[in-house]
């Protein structure tokens, strides 16, 4: 049988990487500095090999854990808590930092989940969706929080240490120091737009609006675009265009985090065209419209609180342009069949 | 170990935008019309010759004592109406004439278009000029016109009726494109001609028949000055049978060829 401070000693210093690592990274020895950490880690060591074990004291969830988080639930956190230290010096430290009421917070992400203690903030990717493991892991990061307070709490020593465990399924991502930033259901994307006509020699100037609806990786992209005139030549025939189109994507994330987000969309578009003949003896402004499917791609980086600038490139496939007719020829050639465009701007979040 | 909740949620999005991007596929494009480099036209249904005799230089009627036009509504290659030209040209009796022309303020190119019906064949002794440019020396001076090019009619070998375009700067007809080129009778064909006036190398002259180019001429002056005349015309000399006709149809100057297919302004 290992001592605590022995088995303390393989820890890694914190921030932590993932659970796997606890159990196979070298042992290194205990520094004073260290203590919390140790104690922090073996508590970890406890909980992993011995869920539900030491629930003498359990905290108390409302006053203590709380959030409208069903996985973790604050119970089984004020539970994890429970059995790692005395809860009210945890409290205690807590309710000294930043952060609001109540000291602990939990927010279930679905895929990941988010734990607030005090003024410190991190987010886990757990897409299995293991809330035991979560409780844990959220209560060790409220341990760690309370350290960071200053005056290390009262760690309840194991009476025995268990062997190690087999590896967790979940994989907790490191996270950066600072808190991560919020996540919206809706936002909304404002961008500068160009978009060219392929095979109609135009590119033209326009604006994109659109609202997006997350939830999860999977978001929801309903919105419009205009195109200011622009000169083309279709067929041989300079006309003078513009195009207002709505659109509908659906947009998967490829990332959940980091600094540069990527993300593919699919979707439908319908447009407004407007063409004017420019060198006809006598001219006139014609309108048609457009439906096709729309592809794009982009990047969302710099996340902050409020939003995050975002760069999309898109194609467009209108299967059925319309014609262009000038008398008396009739029918001169088609608009273009195929779209490119591409937009820089802002996504700011609304709720 | 249950999927989470999102996964059992994406499927009726993605079937959602799917399903859109799929009923987007089905819809047509339509046509959109964004102007016109027609001129001017003469469609002859309001049955009379205004449209010629009310614009500026143009005149319909007769130079010769047996010439006759009318509306007539016999035979129309769109709409209901059109013109029918009729001469006597026996031999002895001299050129005569009937028809419609446009002279000056005409572009300095551009392109004219006539439909033409033939009721009958006609035995072509000296000429039948149903088309053609005229020209002045000096573009003032109503004394100094003269003959251009002139597009007619005559009787090929087997006795059928063939194009002959003439080419009076050289007293001499030009060579069609197309061998064996059969006018028909009973029929609508199309004359259409580009035409460039100028004084240099630039001028030009290209004659489609029912589409199909008979004569291309390139890169010699074609006037002396920027004044032109367009006949639309029944113009004989010795034909037979006497009381030769045509019937004339939606005569078209434009800035953009208009072929047989061609759409005109309602």
């Amino acid at each position: 049988m290992r001592s605590f401070g022995e088995n303390a000693g393989r820890l890694p210093n914190a921030p932590m990487h993932t659970v796997t690592e606890f159990w196979h990274r070298p042992g290194t020895g205990l520094t004073p500095g260290a203590h919390l950490r140790c104690v922090a880690g073996a508590a970890l060591l406890a909980l992993l090999a011995r869920p539900g074990h030491a629930r003498a004291q359990p905290a108390d969830p409302p006053a203590m854990v709380d959030g409208a988080s069903a996985c973790p639930e604050p119970r089984a956190v004020g539970d994890a808590l429970g059995a790692l230290v005395q809860v009210d010096r945890v409290e205690h430290r807590l309710r000294a930092l930043a952060g609001g009421a109540p000291p602990v917070e939990l927010t279930d992400l679905g895929a990941a989940f988010r734990v607030r203690a005090g003024d410190r903030t991190r987010e886990y990717q757990d897409e299995a969706r293991d809330c035991g493991n979560r409780a844990k892991l959220a209560a060790l990061f409220v341990v760690l929080a309370a350290d960071s307070a200053g005056e290390p709490p009262v760690a309840k020593v194991p009476p025995s240490l268990p062997a190690p465990p087999a590896p967790a399924a979940a994989s907790v991502s490191q996270k950066p120091a600072a808190p991560a930033p919020r996540t919206h259901v809706l936002s909304l994307e404002v961008a500068a737009d160009g978009r060219m006509g392929i095979g109609a020699s135009s590119v033209a100037p326009g604006a994109l609006v659109q609202l997006v609806w997350e939830r999860g990786r999977l978001s929801l992209a309903a919105g419009g675009r205009g195109s200011a005139p622009a000169q083309a030549t279709i067929g041989g025939l300079d006309v003078r265009q513009w195009r207002v189109a709505a659109q509908l994507a659906a947009r998967v994330r490829l990332l959940q985090n980091g600094l540069v987000i990527p993300f593919v969309e699919l979707g439908a578009i319908a447009a407004l065209l407007s063409e004017r003949g420019t060198d006809q003896a006598q001219v006139r402004t014609g309108k048609g419209g457009e439906v096709g499917i729309v592809a794009g791609a982009g990047i969302s980086f710099l996340r902050r609180d409020w939003g995050a600038p975002f760069v999309l490139v898109e194609a467009e496939l209108d299967p059925v342009p319309p014609n262009l007719s000038v008398l008396p020829a009739g029918d001169v050639g088609r608009t273009p069949r195929l779209w490119a465009g591409a937009a820089v701007g802002m996504s700011l979040g609304l709720f | 170990m249950p999927r989470p909740c999102l996964q059992r949620r994406r499927s009726p999005v993605l079937v959602g935008a799917a399903a859109l991007a799929a009923s987007c596929l089905s819809a047509c494009g339509g046509s959109i019309e964004v102007g016109s480099d027609v001129l001017w036209t003469a469609r002859f249904e309001a049955g009379t010759f205004d449209e010629w005799n009310q614009t500026p230089g143009g005149n319909a009627g007769v130079s010769s004592p047996t010439g006759s036009i009318e509306v007539s509504g016999e035979h129309a290659h769109s709409g209901g109406l059109a013109a029918r030209l009729t001469v006597d040209a026996p031999s002895g009796a001299g050129p005569q004439s009937a028809g419609m022309s446009r002279r000056d303020g005409l572009p300095a190119e551009g392109y004219y278009s006539a439909w033409y019906y033939l009721p009958a064949t006609e035995n072509v002794a000296l000429y039948w000029v149903i088309f053609k440019f005229r020209q002045r020396a000096v573009a003032d001076d109503p004394a100094s016109e003269g003959e251009l090019f002139d597009v007619g009619l005559f009787n090929s070998t087997d006795g059928q009726m063939t194009l002959d375009v003439y080419d009076h700067r050289v007293g001499a007809a030009v060579p069609l494109q197309v061998a064996g080129l059969v006018v028909p009778v009973g029929a609508w064909f199309q004359i259409e001609a580009f035409y460039r006036n100028a004084s240099d190398t630039t001028g030009a002259l290209t004659v489609w028949f029912d589409g199909q180019v008979v004569v291309d001429l390139q890169g010699a002056a074609t006037s002396p000055t920027p004044w032109v005349e367009w006949d639309v015309l029944n113009l004989g000399n010795e034909l037979t049978p006497s009381g030769a006709s045509l019937f004339v149809d939606d005569c078209v100057l434009s800035r953009r060829r208009v072929g047989p297919q061609g759409h005109l302004p309602d």
